[in-house]
Formats: structure tokens, C-alpha cells, sequence
């Protein structure tokens, strides 16, 4: 489904040249739920950037469904985003000029495409993600627990086989952080989406069926709940 | 101290492209203003030094009805001890040798002998050469087609030949033809010493007039003591007067340079208060942390107020210089229209002082709402959200104010025009929404899903969006309003010129006609028939007692619709006099009043008996009764016929028989189609000047439009970058700002257009308007307007979408 | 005392037999609180003992149901409405702390790393399990455990911090 080959991401500072991703190696399954935790710089949101595009490696590749993301143009590149991937961010990064069911909609009305079933798909996905009665406010009136879950909507609307979510429950308390996990738990059984999901919520990286444990650009472990000492292995890991 | 200008700079310049934007912004505000102030005192400058070289310091001249007189008839006059110096001064027209290949068969010249060439009574421009040579002066137009220089020589037909000795800049004493074909119709003119003159053509001791100046300039006792004295002489007396009206009809122009100024500071206004009350509304929480931290109002106030003055400080730096450049380049564009001889002197000091003072009190002055706002923020801003009750109230008088200030627009007076702007600009923003709303089916079918989120954006940033729109729709406004009255004068020049020429040609005699030479010119086959009028120059008195200069012509002969010189009126009694739509505006009475004219024989009354339509002089003229002429001014020559060419015949070949038969008699031809010809000119010269000055106001609301989505775009960094994340090409994006530049250019066309044609209406109901005209609507203006703005409007959202779709996409979504 | 008034609980909605109450217990608790049948059975002994319950005689089957009383449903209802007390600074994690701290001991940043294996291990679990379950109810006990074991994490990393 998506495999990372030998990654390599470096940005130029000044002079200095700073090594974010020293030679990544990943695959994901169709399906996957999946964490990736590490400290703060060890390059994980990089990766994530790199999986969906928004930028491109230093070197390497990134395969989706066998297609090499790196060779591609800026807009073959958004027209893969807007086809295989959603988004989910951390502060929602909803669109204030545009109502919630609009929010939603917006990935299926990007491509141009007019389609009979879009407002029957923004109609039940409303309903999923238990936004009914909302559907004309603007996403400012509602709450932080709320807007994520437009941005769900909004990352799953078009059907993605992969959303990306970046810290999905860093700006949310704990109640409504289990919400929306319970939400992207739900939406990855249903529709075997894959879900790669930075975070540094144990609780969220608990959802997952593997955390991939990343340290200064590079994968140091993947676990999987099966493995023999998984937990032991994570709180080390966080210690 | 510094601290604070340290802080305001740093404020000021955060934000380094709309810092940019705004500056150019009132840079360009600032530089039209100082170069259409500086272009208008010089012109106005340029026009009375020549009027005044031309007068040079005489006081009075003595002419007489016949061509010539014997200077010993005035030989008393001048002996008096009251008159400090004279001028004595012989016209004669010859003809001159040239040797040039586009010359004329016959190249007439008028060689005007004076007494005293450096006399202070004429103030020749002398740009090479000597005035003290003793030869031939000529002007640099007929240097240049003669190809003559100091040292060569100059032979007129059977009078002789003189080696040029001087060459002179523009001066009406020797305005000549520009170009050969100009030289068809005029002649050359030169001058020499008056001895040689006479000497040459056998007119010992005779004159055409004498100038003289007195010791006791202001007393105009001399006046009547002069028409006593010369009672019952040929010769008469006239007070020297400088009045340019008669040679430049220019006082539009001088509107148009305030319209301009006021234009390009209203827009630039715009750009201004949009920039800082942005940048006011952005900081709004900043400043009630500050005021918490012990700023008081006025020290946040202060804040704005120096970020404000030192953006009109660096502006206004600028834009003087620049602008003090440009009005050199637009003034020599502008005289070239008139006369490319000319040479002027800037009048940049007053002009460029009261458009520093404008440029450093404007900003701050349009800055005022902000600054208030910055000034009243609560401390408590920063922790509660503002209270929405009150801003619809706010809204809701804003409009009904607007609304009020429409109405007034009926007033029938100056001040309605500034209540329709400020109406336009208060009820804008309900305007724009309304237009959006309208207008977001046709963006989203030209432009896709992307311009219908440009038809929600711009209900981002309202008011902004608004008044941006506002501008442009003003700017369209009067390019349309300009568009009109350009229109209506066209619509009727060439038809009033053919009504009011006079026959076909107007022949003007260096001497008096005799029934010979009418008898000759009759007898052309070209020729229908002959006519006359008699004319000459006056000076006269507005009801200011202001001393002013026109040609007062008699009726003509015969006055037919084919030799009729006005229009309005049919006839005019003795003791009563018809002026020309100018010379009646200037006079600044009302009909049945009386005017003072010196005629040839004393100063006398007339009763203005109404305003009449004409084309001789552009309409600055007075026209009384061919008896009038005869028996109260003894006047009884005829100098000017007016000749009606026949069907068959070609007046321009008439004009080369005319200019070979009497080539020594005749000092000007004018034909129908020369006057057209160079009223049309001059028309569009000024039409050129006037589209010239709408291009730059155009190019200036276009950098509103560009500050304005710049804004919009960089406040939406973080909005772009997700749109961009969740699926938007960077073509999309554009696509999106450039819908937003469509809305604001589209509803700015729409309501200008509107607005514009509302002016039109208003101005043509309007009797307290300065420009009287008809409502015409000018369609093809309006398309122009239309297409400029949209082509305005993409070209304005170019930049802004560039940069929209640059915007680095990790950077952006970091940016919520 | 909890088996006692979970008892008077199960009977007060309806007539019970010991069996019965058993199920229905693992069922409430979804098997996730182990409970000894023995104590089901002397525990409601003692209820009748008390008055709190009574007898209504054996069925067919040989079991006996139990009815609950008026006394009973008082009981019941102060439990319900009475608070629970938890020990504010006494558990044992903290006393093991305190010790290691004070006196010296080795181990503790053993402690601190089991401990935390622990919870990371719990949170695991409980995550899993919420995930399994469709009962609302008992999703919230769930959250309750996880706001607990999100406490316990914070200050086991207050501590590793200030070591």
C-alpha cells in the first residue's frame, strides 16, 4: 500500500544543513492503524509531510500503491492527494468562510467533479461523525471535540485510502480525545482505511496496531500489540 | 523617545510587502498631486509670461483704421513727459525666398519693423544670435523649416535682402507656422529695424501703431485724455491688456488637473486607511495588553499616530521630487500640444510645499477612524469577544446614512457631488454583498468550485473588499463622467464651426479691400459669392472692472445661414452687443446689463443683449451691428471677406490662386476645414492628456485592488495552505484570488458605471454646474471602462495570486 | 461491603436467585471484576439475617429466590447517595516512594520504570477493551480507569523529571 524507501530529508539553514530524515525505511498495509511516536524533532512529522505529499524527499521514495510520489509534478501530486489521502491537523484547520457541510465537502467539489451521491455522501458522513443539526453553522461556533470532528469528515469524505492525522488530540482533553479516536477506530474497521497518525498521546498511540518508534530521523522499533514485552518496550521508549 | 519611533517604525514596516504597497500607494498619491499642482501653476505661469513678453511693459498703443500713419502724428503724444519709452512698429506682408523642397510656390512672410529692438516694450526671447546686429530676427519654427542660421541670408520678394542676426524663442509677436502645411494658411513672421523697413518699402516715417509706456503706469485718466485727444483722427487709442483667454482655451484643463490630484489622493486615501486599519484591527488585542500594562489611550494612540506620520514622512519624501520630475515631462507634453517653441519654468515651489503639507497631513487626516479605534480599544478587548448588538446598529445607521447622502446628491450644488461619494462609500458594503450574492452563479460557471469560494471570501473582510471596490467604481465613475463631456463637445464642434465660420474662407488684408480686389476674387470660377465684416480689437471691462482683450466683429454683410458668424440671436441693435458664450462667462454678467468697451472712437456703454454660439475665437468675442462699425466708429475699411466657395470649386486650390494673386496683400487665409482641422487638433491633444491622466488614476486603483488581496491573501496564509493540503492545484488558488480581483473589479464596474451615468444625469440637470451638458451616455467609454476593469482587475489579482499559490505549504499550515 | 449492596441492588429491579445474581453480575461488570459465588450466597445469609431481604422459598430447581424489603431499599438508597472517600496521599505507590526518596533506598528509578510499564500496559488493555464492548455504561467506567491511569502517568513523569 505505501512503502518508504531509503528517505532521506534535509533542510538548509543558513549554512547549516540539518538532517531531518537520515534513510527511512517503512511499509504499511492496507488497513494499518498506525502511530508513530518520538520526541519532538526526530522527524516523524516530516515523514508524515512526505507520505501525503505536501513536500517532497531530499532523496528516496515514497510508493503509493506502487506510484512513486517523488517523481511527481506539484499537481499530480495534489491530484493524488485529493484522489488517496485525507488530512486531519492537529488545530483542524478548518476553512471559517465556509459552512460545515461546505467544510466537508470541499475535497469532493476540489476536482471539479459534479456528482449525484456527493450530497447523500456529506449527508451520511454528518451523521457518523454525529455533526447532524450542525450542517450550516460556521465551524467557528462549534467546539474543539466538533471541529475535529469536521476535519474527520472532511479527511474521509472523498474515501481515501490513507488519512494522514497529525497530533489528532494535541489541543483536545481527554474525554474529547477518546472520542475521536474512538471515531478514527471505527472509520479504520469499517472501511479498512489506513490510518498513520503522529501523536505523543500513548492514549491515542493505543488505538493503534503498531506504533513506529521513531528517534532523530530514523524508525528506531516498530512494535505491534503482539509483540512480547510491547509495553515495556513503549515506556522505555518514552522515558 | 526614540523608543517609540523605534517601535512605530518596526510596526509600520512588519509587514514588509503591504508596507510596500501602501507606501507606493501614497507615494503615487502624493507625486500626481505635486505634478498636477506643479503643471497647473506652471501652465498658468507659461501662458501669462507669454501674454506679458508680448505686452512687454507698454501701457497704451495708438493704431489706427487705416494700414499705416505718419509717426509725426503722434510725435507730440510722444514727446510728453509723462512717457517714459515708445515702440514704433511697421507691419508688411512680403513674400520670402526659400530654398527648400517642401516650401511653397509663394512662401509669405509678414516682416514687422520696430524702432527699437531691444526696446523693454517687446522683450524678445532671443536664444542665439544678437538683437543688436541690425538684421533679421526670426523665430526658431522658421529657422528650422527655412534651415537658416545666424549669418545666412533671408531675401524678400522685391524688398531685399538682410543677413539673420537673431534667432528668438516663442512669442506672439512672431508666432509662425510649425510646418509646411501650417504655412499654407499663415504666414511667417520676422522682424527687423523699423528704419530698413520703411527705407525698403518706401513708407518714410510710416507706422501700423505705436506702444508706449508711461511713468504713471496705474492712472487710467490717460485713458480719456488720449480718445479726447485723438477725436476725430484715424487713430485710436487701446490700454496694453494681458489676457490669454484669446489665445488658449485652457480652463478646462485646469479642472481636470484638480479632478486628477483630488482622484489620485482619494484612492491613494483608500489604500491608506485600508492598510492601517487592518493593521489596527490585527493589534487590537496587542493594544489592550498594553493598555493593561499602563498605556494610556493617548500613548496608543501615539503608537498609530507616528507609524502613520512616518509612512506619509517617507511617502511624501518621495513622491515630491519625483513628482516635481514628472510634472516637467507632462508639462512639455502637455505645451507641446500648444506650441513646441514654448519654453517654460517650473512653478514647483508653492505647488510642492502645499503637496508636502497635503502629503503629511492627508494619511493622517484619512487615518483618523483607526487611530480613534486604536485610541478606545477597552483594556478588557484582549479577554472577551466584541459585542456583535452593537455593530449592527452601527451598520444599520451606516447605511441609512449612505442612503440619506444619495439623496442629497440632488442638491443642486458642488456639495452634492461630495454627498454621492461619501453616500457611495457608506452603503458599500452592502452593495459588494448584495453584488457577490449576484454575481457568484457567473464566477462559479467562468471559474469553477474556486471562485465560489472567492464569492465567500469576500465576505471575509467586508468593508475592505468594499471600499476597495467603492474606488474603482469612483475612478470608473468619472472616466465615464470625462467620457461624456469629451463626447459632447465633438458630437457638436464641427457642426458649430461650419454654422458660425462665415462662408467657406475667411481672407483677412494687410489693407483695406477695394471693390477691385472683391470684384477679382468674385470673378474666380471657385468662387459663389463674396462677403464681409468688419473687425477689430478691443479692450473691455468685467463686471470685476478687470481689463480684458477680445475682437469685437460687426455683423456680416450679408447675413445668411451660409455667412453667418452666430448662432442663438438673429440680429443685434445699435448700442447693444452680443457676446460669445466665453467672453460672456468671463464678463461674468447678466444679459440686458451693460459692458464698458474702448472702441476705436472712446470708451462706450453697450447693453449685452445675449450670449451667442460662435466658433471666431473660440466664443471669445463680442459681436455688434455692422452700422455700428460704420458710423460710431467712422469705421469704413474692410480688412476681412469671407468668401463661399462654389460646389464645384476646391478651396484649397482657390487658397494657392488667392495666395499668388495677392501674395503681398493678405496676412492669413483660413479655411472651414483648417479651423476644424485644428480645433480637432487641439481637442485631441487635450483628449490624449486627459486619457494619459485616467491611465495613471487607473494604474493607481489598481494598486488598491493588489494591496487589497495581498491583504486578504496574507491574513488567509494558513487557509491557503490547507485548501492547498486537501486538495487544491496551486492553479486552483490563483484561480480563487483572481475571482476575489473579479468580484471587487466586476461589482467596482458595475457600480461605476452606474454611478457614473447617475453623474451624467445630475450634472445634466444641474444649472449651478460649471460644464453645461447634455445627457449623453458614452457607450464607447462605458465599454472601455468595462473592459480596462476587468483587464484591470486580473492584472491586479496577478500578483497577489502568485504569491498565494508560492506560499510554502508546511510554513502556511503552521500558520493557524 | 460492595458484593452486599450490589446484591441489594441486583433485587431491587426484581426477585433473584443466587445463580441469577451471579450472571448478572458478570455481565454488568463484563467479567472485569472476579467475584467468589460462596460469597454471593453467605452474603445474602446475612442479608436475610438482617431483614434487609427476604426468603421466597425454594423453586423446582431447588434455588431460592430472595425478595428485597422496605428496609432494604433504605439501605440501598443511602449507599447509593453516600460519597466515596478515597485516601488522599495513602497508597502504597507513594509510601514505596517516600521511602526510596528518604531513606535512601535503592530502586526507585526501577519503580518508576515498572510503574510506568504498568500503566502503559493497563492503558493498553483498558483501550483494547473499550474497543470491544458496546456497552455505553460501562465505556465510561473505561474512561474513568484511563483519566486514573492518565494521572498516575503524569506524575510518574513529574517524578522521572525531577530525579
Amino acid at each position: 500500500m505505501i512503502s518508504v524507501n531509503q528517505l532521506f530529508k534535509h533542510f538548509e539553514q543558513g549554512n547549516q544543513k540539518i538532517e531531518v530524515l537520515k534513510g527511512v525505511d517503512l511499509s504499511i498495509k492496507e488497513g494499518e492503524f498506525i502511530a508513530i511516536m518520538g520526541p519532538s524533532g526526530s522527524g516523524k512529522s516530516t515523514l508524515l509531510q512526505l507520505l501525503g505529499g505536501l513536500d517532497t524527499p531530499s532523496s528516496g521514495q515514497v510508493k503509493i500503491q506502487g506510484k512513486d510520489f517523488s517523481g511527481l509534478t506539484e499537481k499530480q501530486r495534489t491530484i493524488v492527494r485529493r484522489k488517496d489521502i485525507g488530512f486531519i491537523f492537529q488545530n483542524y484547520q478548518l476553512l471559517p468562510t465556509l459552512t460545515v457541510e461546505e467544510n466537508i465537502g470541499f475535497p469532493l467539489h476540489a476536482d471539479g467533479r459534479k456528482d449525484k451521491n456527493n450530497k447523500e455522501k456529506i449527508i451520511n458522513i454528518i451523521k457518523e461523525v454525529g455533526l447532524e443539526g450542525l450542517e450550516k453553522k460556521s465551524p467557528n461556533l462549534l467546539s474543539g471535540g466538533q471541529q475535529q470532528r469536521v476535519s474527520i469528515a472532511r479527511g474521509l469524505i472523498h474515501e481515501p485510502k490513507i488519512l494522514l492525522a497529525d497530533e489528532p488530540t494535541g489541543n483536545l482533553d481527554r474525554k474529547r480525545a477518546e472520542e475521536i479516536l474512538d471515531l478514527l477506530s471505527k472509520f479504520n474497521k469499517q472501511r479498512k482505511q489506513s490510518i498513520i497518525m503522529v501523536t505523543h498521546d500513548i492514549f491515542a498511540a493505543g488505538y493503534a496496531d503498531k506504533i513506529i518508534l521513531f528517534k532523530d530521523g530514523l524508525i528506531e522499533k516498530e512494535v505491534t500489540r503482539e509483540d512480547h514485552g510491547y509495553a515495556e518496550y513503549l515506556a522505555s521508549f518514552l522515558a | 523617545m526614540l523608543n517609540i519611533w523605534l517601535v512605530s517604525w518596526r510596526n509600520l514596516t512588519k509587514n514588509k510587502r503591504r508596507f510596500f504597497f501602501t507606501l507606493i500607494a501614497v507615494i503615487l498619491g502624493i507625486l500626481l498631486t505635486t505634478s498636477m499642482l506643479v503643471a497647473n501653476n506652471t501652465v498658468k505661469d507659461t501662458f501669462r509670461y507669454y501674454e506679458e513678453i508680448y505686452a512687454g511693459d507698454a501701457d497704451y498703443w495708438i493704431l489706427s483704421k487705416n494700414y499705416s500713419f505718419s509717426e509725426d502724428e503722434v510725435e507730440e503724444i510722444k514727446q510728453q513727459s509723462i512717457v517714459s519709452d515708445s515702440l514704433s512698429v511697421l507691419d508688411k506682408q512680403t513674400l520670402v525666398e526659400i530654398d527648400q523642397p517642401e516650401a511653397p510656390a509663394e512662401t509669405s512672410v509678414r516682416v514687422t519693423g520696430v524702432s527699437d529692438l531691444e526696446s523693454n516694450l517687446l522683450k524678445l526671447p532671443l536664444t542665439k544670435g544678437s538683437l543688436k546686429g541690425n538684421g533679421l530676427i526670426i523665430p526658431e519654427n522658421a529657422a528650422k523649416l527655412w534651415d537658416k542660421d545666424i549669418g545666412d541670408t533671408v531675401t524678400f520678394k522685391g524688398l531685399g535682402e538682410i543677413e539673420v542676426t537673431g534667432i528668438v524663442g516663442f512669442t506672439s509677436w512672431l508666432a509662425s507656422p510649425n510646418n509646411w502645411e501650417d504655412a499654407e494658411g499663415r504666414s511667417f513672421r520676422v522682424m527687423m529695424d523699423l528704419a530698413t523697413l520703411q527705407d525698403w518699402t518706401n513708407r518714410d516715417n510710416q507706422i501700423s501703431y505705436i506702444r508706449l509706456q508711461h511713468k504713471d503706469r496705474d492712472n487710467e485718466n490717460w485713458l480719456s485724455n488720449y480718445q479726447e485727444l485723438l477725436q476725430g483722427t484715424p487713430l485710436y487709442v487701446q490700454p496694453v491688456v494681458i489676457d490669454d483667454l484669446r489665445n488658449n482655451d485652457v480652463e478646462g484643463l485646469y479642472s481636470v488637473f484638480y479632478l486628477v490630484s483630488i482622484l489620485s489622493l482619494f484612492i491613494s486615501g483608500f489604500i491608506i486607511f485600508n492598510m492601517i486599519y487592518s493593521s489596527v484591527i490585527e493589534r487590537k488585542k496587542e493594544f489592550s495588553i498594553m493598555k493593561s500594562l499602563g498605556y494610556t489611550n493617548f500613548n496608543v494612540f501615539k503608537l498609530v499616530f507616528i507609524e502613520v506620520f512616518l509612512l506619509s514622512l517617507l511617502g511624501t519624501a518621495i513622491a515630491l521630487p519625483i513628482g516635481v520630475l514628472f510634472a516637467d515631462l507632462f508639462v512639455e507634453m502637455l505645451l507641446g500640444i500648444f506650441q513646441d517653441t514654448m519654453v517654460y519654468t517650473l512653478n514647483w515651489k508653492s505647488a510642492t510645499i502645499l503637496s508636502g503639507l497635503i502629503g503629511l497631513l492627508f494619511p493622517i487626516i484619512i487615518s483618523g477612524i483607526p487611530m480613534y479605534i486604536a485610541f478606545k480599544t477597552p483594556i478588557i478587548y484582549a479577554m472577551r469577544n466584541s459585542n456583535k448588538n452593537s455593530r449592527f446598529r452601527v451598520r444599520i445607521l451606516r447605511y441609512l446614512l449612505g442612503i440619506t447622502f444619495i439623496l442629497l446628491s440632488f442638491v443642486d450644488n458642488y456639495l452634492g457631488y461630495i454627498f454621492l461619494l461619501f453616500g457611495v462609500v457608506l452603503i458599500y458594503p452592502a452593495v459588494i454583498k448584495a453584488l457577490a450574492k449576484v454575481l457568484a452563479a457567473l464566477i462559479e460557471k467562468i471559474l469553477g468550485y474556486p471562485g465560489r469560494l472567492s464569492v465567500s471570501n469576500i465576505k471575509v473582510n467586508t468593508n475592505r473588499n468594499a471600499n476597495t471596490s467603492a474606488m474603482l467604481a469612483i475612478s470608473i465613475a468619472v472616466v465615464i463622467f470625462l467620457g461624456s463631456a469629451l463626447e459632447s463637445i465633438p458630437s457638436g464642434f464641427e457642426k458649430e464651426i461650419r454654422q458660425t465660420f462665415g462662408g467657406d474662407i475667411q481672407v483677412q488684408f494687410e489693407e483695406p479691400v477695394n471693390e477691385e480686389t472683391i470684384n477679382k476674387i468674385n470673378s474666380y470660377t471657385e468662387v459663389e459669392s463674396v462677403e464681409w465684416f468688419r473687425e477689430t480689437m478691443v479692450t473691455w471691462k468685467t463686471i470685476e472692472n478687470e481689463f480684458k482683450e477680445f475682437y469685437l466683429m460687426s455683423t456680416p454683410s450679408k447675413n445668411t445661414e451660409e455667412y453667418q458668424l452666430f448662432e442663438g440671436q438673429d440680429n443685434v441693435t445699435s448700442n447693444s452687443i452680443l457676446l460669445g458664450e466665453r467672453a460672456f462667462d468671463e464678463w461674468g454678467g447678466e444679459v440686458n446689463d451693460s459692458i464698458t468697451i474702448n472702441t476705436p472712437s472712446g470708451t462706450r456703454e453697450y447693453q449685452v443683449s445675449g450670449k451667442v454660439n460662435t466658433s471666431q475665437d473660440g466664443g471669445y468675442v463680442g459681436f455688434i451691428s455692422e452700422n455700428e462699425f460704420k458710423e460710431s466708429f467712422n469705421w469704413n475699411d474692410i480688412n476681412t471677406i469671407m468668401i463661399s466657395v462654389s460646389d464645384s470649386g476646391n478651396p484649397y486650390e482657390l487658397r494657392e490662386k488667392l495666395n499668388s494673386d495677392f501674395a503681398t496683400y493678405i496676412s492669413t487665409i483660413t479655411l472651414v476645414e483648417d479651423q476644424i482641422e485644428s480645433s480637432q487638433s487641439s481637442f485631441d491633444g487635450m483628449n490624449e492628456v486627459m486619457q494619459f491622466l485616467l491611465i495613471i488614476v487607473i494604474a493607481l486603483s489598481s494598486i488598491g485592488i493588489s494591496n487589497t488581496l495581498l491583504m486578504n491573501t496574507m491574513e488567509r496564509i494558513g487557509e491557503i495552505g490547507t485548501i492547498r493540503a486537501i486538495g487544491f492545484t496551486t492553479k486552483q488558488v490563483r484561480t480563487m484570488i483572481i475571482g476575489e480581483g473579479l468580484i471587487v473589479g466586476i461589482a467596482g464596474i458595475i457600480m461605476g458605471v452606474l454611478l457614473g451615468i447617475f453623474v451624467i444625469y445630475l450634472n445634466s440637470i444641474s444649472n449651478a454646474s460649471a460644464m453645461h451638458m447634455p445627457f449623453i451616455i458614452p457607450w464607447s467609454n462605458i465599454v472601455l471602462a468595462i473592459t480596462a476593469g476587468i483587464f484591470l482587475s486580473l492584472i491586479a489579482s496577478i500578483i497577489p495570486s502568485y504569491i498565494a499559490a508560492k506560499i510554502n505549504l508546511l510554513s502556511a499550515l503552521k500558520e493557524n | 461491603m460492595t458484593v452486599k449492596f450490589t446484591i441489594l441492588g441486583f433485587l431491587y429491579y426484581k426477585d433473584m436467585h443466587g445463580y441469577e445474581i451471579i450472571t448478572e453480575f458478570n455481565n454488568l461488570v463484563q467479567n472485569q471484576w472476579p467475584l467468589n459465588p460462596g460469597q454471593v450466597y453467605s452474603t445474602l445469609e446475612r442479608l436475610e439475617r438482617d431483614g434487609l431481604v427476604e426468603s421466597l422459598g425454594e423453586n423446582n430447581k431447588g434455588r431460592i429466590a430472595y425478595r428485597i424489603t422496605e428496609k432494604g431499599k433504605e439501605a440501598l438508597s443511602d449507599w447509593i447517595t453516600t460519597p466515596i472517600k478515597r485516601p488522599l496521599l495513602r497508597e502504597e505507590l507513594y509510601m514505596k516512594f517516600l521511602l526510596a526518596g528518604n531513606k535512601q533506598l535503592t530502586g526507585l528509578e526501577e519503580l518508576i520504570n515498572s510503574q510506568k510499564e504498568l500503566i502503559i500496559k493497563q492503558i493498553l488493555i483498558l483501550t483494547d477493551f473499550k474497543k470491544n464492548i458496546d456497552n455505553k455504561n460501562f465505556k465510561k467506567i473505561i474512561y474513568g480507569g484511563l483519566l486514573h491511569l492518565e494521572a498516575d502517568l503524569k506524575w510518574l513523569e513529574y517524578i522521572k523529571e525531577e530525579m
